[in-house]
């Protein structure tokens, strides 16, 4: 299994949100860090098949993902940032909704949404209206649709917001445990969340690939993940 | 078979989130008043259904033909609104990005929400079926009870059209410029164009691509009784929806003998309806432009040099009249109500106000009204910016909301409407026009503060749209006494404008108290 990413580069009018960006992934976790606003859930998206690049190509084990999306998608668990709600409708009901829509038929998707509420502690309000819900319950619902089609491409953006230290050392555990045999994009800009689970990090500044390689090399001539981040973003400001 | 299953779930899911929400019962409460007041008593003085003077009497019949025609009208115009939100609530929500990374096709994902369109709609028809076989006991005109008399007609005539809106809502979502306002107001003049396609002749004749709301088909079923009884009877002299001692006559319509040619002929609405939601899937963007919809460029008003001098005079009058830095924030409001209002909007304001300067006195107050429609996009902002936008949080808590906030954003709307009702002010102002400048002045505040309410109530820019098109439509441009531009109506809009602006303050208040 493998996506890999080329040249890609997307711009809006005369804004390069992504630019050049090349990059080969296999099975296991990649921290994708930057800045805000560096273009990292411009490049989600389009790995995620909602928008479609201005230029280059990104395939998933050998597809064209840009002319042939549905085979990603049958695949593919995506968390945008900014996941919205049907507030009226409880948990069950949501997941059932967007199990439909990525194919599940509906004796397994039952069971895998029972499954997932129980994994993600939300058993308790499975039936209860997601417009209650807090932020951190919201992000589990979130957590929890991305991962109804036992995706083997598994997208994540910022998954941590809302989620109390227990909640997210829960989420960790769980993303370690899946990356076995699937590959996961975990895009943040805490480098806590990532430091212990990643078995890559990719450092985005403007648009572009900064810094990449496994955790132990980036870290080696630094004082921990976050310094070396931060000299990274310094340097690439300064070349720029 | 996982496909079916896919528009299945769609359209389950939108049905649950919409039939949840309070907004839902409330429109079901506002259809069942409605359906009630279709078939006044005889002494009252209005009718909803006529023809050359001659009205049925209450049968099952006649209620099902009465019901039939006005809701099939009714829900086309008014239902079109209510579900013409479907895809915008993926957007809004985002849960759209999350669809958008599913297999689900797009005409999948067209045809599950038109569906939802048309569940909803078809349970407001199902309300007005139920309120139709009440009403009938409850008027006791006749004793033959057939309640297939009223659901046969409901069903052929009002299913068919109620689809076609749940297309074509869906369709005007899908088109980026007709998403918003521009397509509420579109809509609304489509209709009417629409309405005079499918009346405008041949009556008893209309072929059926003319005959959407499927009032032809009912009138070929109504007119031979009526001939029967007098064959002077004119079958083109439909009056729906008169006031006054309309009803000269009455007549008992024996009752509906469909052909299949007829039902064949309403059922091909179902698949004008199809291809409807077809196109509807090619132009859908599938959420791609969800994340950037505005401008990198950013916005400069066109009297953006001008505002410090504007600035400098109004502020002191606004604050001495109204406390301080009050004036600084109409002057904030004023420039977020025109804020992407592009030069052509300007350009075409100005034509009006030129217009309003050298109309004849005869043509003034359309003059007037069509100055007063070109703002309705500003308007419709009054009241909603904050919901709209996500920012109650912000705004509420600041220092009197309601005295400060809420009545600046008030007053700039009345600006608005003084600013381009400005060439018949200096129109009237010469010649001492008492009367018109007070029509333009109850006007310019009337509007505004209808406007509000809409919002405050609400919380959508939707419901003062379509209010208002309706009121301007009856109002300004058929010169009723709905006309709120009219010196003489002055006193009754300026007595309305009282009871909105309490309306408007009991509304944001319980948002405050809701934030």
């Amino acid at each position: 299994m493998k996506l890999e990413i080329e040249s890609l580069e997307k711009r809006y009018g005369s804004l390069r949100a992504v630019a050049d960006f090349t990059l080969r992934l296999e099975p296991g976790i990649l921290g994708l860090l930057g800045p805000n606003g560096a273009g990292k859930s411009t490049l989600m998206r389009m790995l995620a098949t909602v928008t479609k690049p201005t230029s280059g190509t990104i395939r998933f084990n050998g597809t064209d993902v840009v002319r042939s999306p549905d085979d990603l998608r049958r695949t593919l668990g995506y968390l945008p940032q900014d996941f919205g709600i049907y507030p009226h409708l409880s948990a069950t009901e949501f997941l059932e909704y967007i199990g439909a829509l990525k194919g599940i038929g509906r004796r397994t998707l039952h069971g895998r949404i029972a499954m997932l509420l129980e994994t993600l502690n939300l058993s308790h309000a499975a039936s209860r209206a997601l417009g209650g819900f807090s932020g951190g319950m919201r992000q589990r619902v979130g957590i929890a649709q991305a991962l109804l089609n036992d995706p083997k491409l598994l997208i994540v953006d910022e998954p941590t917001a809302g989620l109390d230290p227990e909640e997210r050392l829960r989420l960790r555990t769980l993303l370690r445990d899946m990356a076995r045999d699937r590959i996961i994009i975990f895009s943040t800009h805490i480098c806590s969340d990532i430091e212990s689970i990643a078995t890559r990090i990719a450092i985005v500044n403007r648009g572009k690939l900064v810094s990449e390689g496994v955790p132990a090399t980036l870290i080696a001539n630094s004082d921990g993940l976050e310094e070396a981040y931060l000299r990274a973003v310094a340097e690439a400001r300064q070349a720029a | 078979m996982t496909r079916l299953w896919a528009i299945y779930a769609l359209a389950r899911a939108d049905l649950l989130e919409r039939t949840r929400r309070y907004q839902y019962f409330a429109t079901l409460a506002v259809t069942l008043i409605v359906g009630a007041l279709l078939l006044p008593p005889r002494n009252a003085a209005y009718a909803t259904f006529l023809i050359d003077g001659y009205r049925g009497v209450y049968n099952s019949a006649w209620i099902g033909a009465t019901f039939a025609i006005v809701s099939s009208l009714m829900l086309s115009l008014f239902a079109f609104y209510n579900v013409k939100s479907a895809v915008e609530r993926d957007r809004q929500t985002r849960v759209g990005e999350v669809i958008a990374a599913t297999p689900v096709a797009r005409f999948d994902y067209a045809l599950g929400k038109a569906l939802s369109n048309f569940l909803v709609l078809a349970s407001m028809a199902g309300v007005l079926v139920v309120v139709a076989i009440v009403m009938q006991l409850v008027r006791g005109e006749s004793g033959s009870f057939a309640p297939a008399q009223i659901v046969l007609p409901m069903v052929l005539v009002v299913l068919p059209s109620i689809a076609i809106v749940a297309a074509v809502a869906l369709l005007f979502e899908t088109i980026p410029f007709l998403r918003g306002g521009i397509g509420n107001v579109v809509y609304f003049f489509a209709w009417i164009a629409s309405l005079y396609w499918a009346f405008k002749d041949d009556v008893l004749h209309v072929p059926w691509w003319r005959d959407i709301f499927g009032a032809d088909l009912v009138l070929r079923q109504v007119w031979p009784a009526l001939k029967r009884i007098d064959p002077r009877a004119k079958p083109d002299s439909i009056e729906l929806g008169t006031s006054g001692d309309m009803v000269h006559h009455y007549f008992a319509f024996p009752g509906f003998s469909f052909a299949a040619s007829d039902v064949v002929e309403r059922l091909a609405w179902f698949a004008v309806a199809l291809a409807i939601v077809a196109v509807a899937a090619l132009i859908f963007d599938r959420f791609s432009r969800a994340a950037r919809t505005a401008s990198a460029r950013p916005h400069r008003l066109l009297w953006e040099r001008p505002r410090a001098a504007l600035q400098r005079v109004t502020t002191p009058l606004l604050d001495a009249l109204f406390g301080s830095d009050f004036g600084a924030i109409v002057l904030a409001e004023l420039r977020l109500l025109l804020r992407g209002s592009s030069l052509w909007w300007y350009a075409v304001a100005a034509g009006f106000w030129i217009f309003q300067l050298f109309a004849d006195p005869k043509v003034e107050s359309i003059a007037i009204g069509l100055a007063w429609i070109w703002p309705i996009l500003q308007w419709s902002q009054l009241g909603t910016r904050e919901a709209v936008n996500a920012t109650e949080q912000f705004v509420y808590p600041t220092l009197h909301p309601i005295r400060r906030q809420f009545a600046a954003q008030w007053l700039a709307g009345v600006l608005l409407a003084l600013a381009t009702a400005g060439g018949a002010l200096v129109h009237f102002a010469p010649t001492g026009n008492v009367l018109g400048l007070g029509g333009i002045l109850a006007g310019a505040i009337f509007v505004p503060t209808l406007a509000l309410a809409c919002g405050a109530i609400s919380g959508t820019t939707r419901l003062f749209e379509i209010v208002y098109l309706l009121l301007w439509y009856v109002g300004p441009l058929n010169r009723t006494s709905f006309d709120f531009t009219q010196g003489a109506y002055a006193p009754g809009f300026a007595l309305a404008s009282l009871l909105l602006v309490t309306l408007a303050i009991a509304a944001r208040k319980v948002r405050l108290q809701a934030a």
